[in-house]
């Protein structure tokens, strides 16, 4: 076991309890402290885009899509992601805004991404999988750490300090700003768009007794951005798009507090308060959440894991003329509860995982998310897992609660055969309901000798009840003292109106090729496609199509450590094309190369997207590309 | 059984809890250690690592299972010795326990001073193991490394709680 793996190996998120990853019955890769100082990421959907069958695409300025297995949109919600254990889904307008993650990189300890449904432990939208950011204990990050990035076209600083005040008592105090000019056209120039963002918090540990640890944190976040968007004529008699430039910002407060006895029992309450503009609107959040877990062994066979929690979520929403609400404020409230037994039917060899978590919610009513996963460990060399599990995904507020001037069709447009602009209106349905899976899931992972290891996952997904755009009406667009119709109104509602399924595979492999280079290859395959319901609407359309998401993404991860103060990384990466064919396949070259000048300092040179000015990642108006970007960057301990 | 034998069973029981408890801590803190000297270049040019400690040390027997274990090009090879004068020889790492890093003095060109007591390596230890609840971590004095001629990997240095100057 490494060094790493001894201090912070244990991983959490597939079973809710210390458990190696090699002994997961689940599909898990862990980026580490050490990828994550090798990495040439700037941020955390960044250092994503290395796990093997994650889909991270830039979509504008401050939306990122991160999904597995399919469900590629800022409106997905399919990923559940937790910064140690804490939920930072918001079921308001997006799942998560991944630009207000801005946890400092240098304080991560480790990132746990599993790909697949994990409802049954963790809830309602961790449908396609779960990513969980582990920040370091206050107690291993003491003295002054910082890291200074200034680039072409970004440029961050993250600063800390940590102390150890006593035998039982560490704390933390961090920050860290960061800022960038945003994606860019087809030609690499710039659309206009910047980001300026940061983050101050303070993190205290607190070991009363050797069972037991406090965690207290409280968490500043603000930001504000230029984000172009192409917004409706307001002059109907001039159909078409203007080129507006949002001024949009954030902010969020957390507190949090945790009390973990043992390993596994623990109780959390947090508390969040969030403001965030977009298209026009304002949505202003306070979310509350508290949980308890514990784990009882009354039977050595028997490894029984119980847990309750209940959520409370109040927004205040602002409209504009692009998205309204109906309703000016909302309240959700979530109770869950959960078990899960762990049966070791032959000691060390074969173990059967058997649980399920229920939810009952003021929107979309009762929800249960069984799961059965069985492991099998063959030999100290390979393992294989397999597991069923059914999960669910509950409705943003934003699809249970808005109109939404979607966009507009010119006549002779495809989609619109009128001779008329067809103006296309999304309404929220309070009655949506949850979309749910049924995974078939299975994985072998060993290692083939002394310095080779794989990992094998295969999954088939079927989905039900997936939302969807309905549209239920055309109408004539009217306005004063023209006598005919200026236009079409496209009415549609928001319904859950079709079925689906997935199929695919991802495969790793890692290992040193020599003594100074270490390499990691993986190949992720998805073939998904939806189908509707016989229904009553004139079309019905996926809300999140699957199309938006390559069928092949392959990686080459390589690092070369060419002297004990010179080492450099290449990160190579193909991905397949989306919405058919619009956006082409695409292959990125990141390169990092470090120079250690001390022990305690470093310097490198970072470059993103090698290859071309401009990559476009996911169709958008306007579409947006990410730049090649370069920068310098010094980290210090002391 | 009566009443005395059962609170005695109990006694003894919770008395070999605290044993295996602290048994597990050490193992623990021989695998730390293990793991960090793995990642260590030392200036000797033998093929063996000697890595020596007091034969009544609590690490003592933790430590012993290291014996024959590869670190690097090296092999590990561990000596008990009886008292602290034993220890300064010709050992490669020098785990002196409980024991504060002053009482050892110096460590040696080529040399690095490991032990958990309380701020050992702001008294002169290479490196210390830190207790924080039920966790071991561990702290590098970088000047102390310099000074032995050790080079630590920066991996070491990073995962290290603590590194003093």
């Amino acid at each position: 076991m490494s060094l790493e793996d001894l201090l912070a190996q244990e991983v959490t998120s597939a079973a809710k309890k210390p458990q190696k990853a090699s002994d997961s019955a689940a599909a898990i890769y862990v980026i580490t402290q050490e990828d994550i100082r090798r990495s040439s990421a700037h941020t955390i959907p960044d250092l994503l885009r290395m796990v093997p069958g994650i889909d991270v695409a830039d979509i504008n300025n401050s939306y990122v899509s991160v999904s597995a297995r399919g469900f590629t949109s800022q409106f997905a919600a399919n990923m559940l992601v937790m910064v140690d254990g804490a939920s930072t889904f918001s079921s308001s307008l997006s799942g998560i805004f991944w630009d207000q993650a801005l946890v400092p990189l240098q304080d991560i300890e480790r990132i746990e991404v599993i790909r697949g449904p994990g409802g049954s432990l963790w809830g309602s939208n961790a449908v396609s999988g779960i990513i969980n950011i582990i920040t370091k204990q206050s107690v291993d990050t003491q003295g002054v750490r910082a890291s200074i990035k200034a680039g072409n076209r970004q440029q961050s600083a993250e600063l800390s300090f940590g102390h150890q005040a006593g035998d039982n008592l560490s704390y933390r105090i961090y920050g860290n700003v960061r800022r960038n000019d945003g994606l860019v056209d087809q030609s690499g120039n710039s659309l206009g768009s910047d980001w300026l963002g940061g983050l101050a918090g303070i993190r205290a540990d607190f070991a009363p007794t050797p069972n037991d640890t406090v965690v207290t944190q409280a968490e500043l976040t603000r930001g504000q951005l230029h984000e172009p968007e192409e917004v409706i004529r307001a002059n109907l008699l001039n159909p078409g798009y203007d080129l507006v430039v949002r001024d949009n910002r954030f902010a969020t407060q957390l507190g949090l507090l945790r009390w973990s006895h043992k390993a596994s029992d623990d109780f959390d309450l947090y508390f969040t308060h969030s403001l965030r503009t977009d298209f026009g609107a304002r949505v202003e959040r306070s979310m509350g959440d508290v949980s308890i877990e514990a784990h009882i062994r009354a039977i050595p066979t028997h490894d029984l894991n119980i847990g309750v929690s209940g959520r409370i979520a109040h927004d205040l929403l602002t409209g504009s003329p692009v998205l309204s609400f109906s309703q000016k404020s909302n309240t959700d409230r979530w109770v869950t509860a959960y078990i899960q037994d762990d049966i070791s039917l032959v000691p060390d060899r074969l173990r059967l995982t058997v649980g399920t978590k229920v939810e009952d919610n003021n929107f979309t009513g009762f929800e249960i998310q069984p799961n059965a996963r069985l492991f099998l460990r063959a030999n100290p060399r390979l393992a294989a897992w397999a597991s069923i599990s059914r999960a669910v995904r509950t409705p943003l507020l934003l699809q249970r609660n808005d109109n939404y001037q979607y966009g507009v069709l010119m006549p002779g447009e495809p989609g619109n055969p009128a001779p008329l602009p067809l103006y296309q209106v999304l309404a929220g349905n309070p009655q949506s309901k949850a979309e749910n899976v049924l995974a078939y899931e299975l994985g072998v992972r060993g290692q083939i000798s002394t310095h080779w290891a794989f990992d094998f996952s295969a999954f088939y997904n079927r989905y039900d009840h997936l939302m969807t755009a309905d549209l239920t009406s055309i109408t004539p667009i009217f306005i004063p003292n023209i006598p005919f119709p200026v236009g079409l109104s496209g009415n549609f509602t928001t319904a859950n109106n079709m079925k689906g399924h997935g199929k695919g595979f991802e495969i790793l492999l890692k290992g040193d090729v020599t003594n100074w280079w270490e390499a990691e290859a993986s190949w992720s395959y998805l073939d998904a496609t939806e189908t509707a319901y016989p229904s009553r609407a004139i079309a019905v359309a996926a809300l999140i199509p699957f199309d938006a998401t390559p069928a092949h993404q392959l990686r080459l991860r390589s690092r070369f450590k060419l002297s004990n103060s010179f080492s450099m990384n290449a990160d190579v990466h193909y991905v397949g094309a989306v919405a058919h064919g619009v956006i082409p396949a695409h292959t990125d070259l990141a390169l990092r190369a470090e120079y250690r000048v001390t022990s305690g300092m470093d310097i490198s040179l970072i470059g993103n997207n090698l290859l071309k000015k401009a990559t476009a990642e996911v169709t958008y108006f306007p579409q947006n590309y990410v730049p090649r970007t370069v920068a310098l960057q010094l980290r210090s301990r002391f | 059984m009566n009443r005395r034998h059962l609170i005695l069973a109990i006694g003894l029981a919770l008395l070999g809890a605290g044993e295996a408890r602290a048994e597990a801590g050490a193992d623990l803190s021989a695998a730390l250690i293990y793991n960090i000297i793995r990642f260590v270049e030392f200036p000797d040019t033998s093929s063996t690592l000697r890595l020596c400690v007091r034969q009544g040390d609590q690490l003592a027997n933790a430590l012993r299972q290291l014996n024959g274990r590869p670190a690097g090009r090296l092999q590990v090879r561990v000596v008990t010795t009886e008292g602290m004068e034993g220890l300064h020889g010709s050992c490669d790492v020098v785990v002196i326990g409980g024991t504060p890093a002053y009482s050892f003095g110096r460590p040696a060109a080529g040399q690095m001073l490991i032990g958990d007591t309380e701020n050992f390596v702001e008294s002169g230890g290479t490196v210390g193991l830190i207790r924080f609840g039920r966790q071991t971590r561990f702290a590098i004095n970088a000047t102390a490394v310099q000074r032995s001629k050790l080079r630590v990997s920066s991996q070491v240095m990073q995962l290290a709680a603590k590194v003093i100057r």
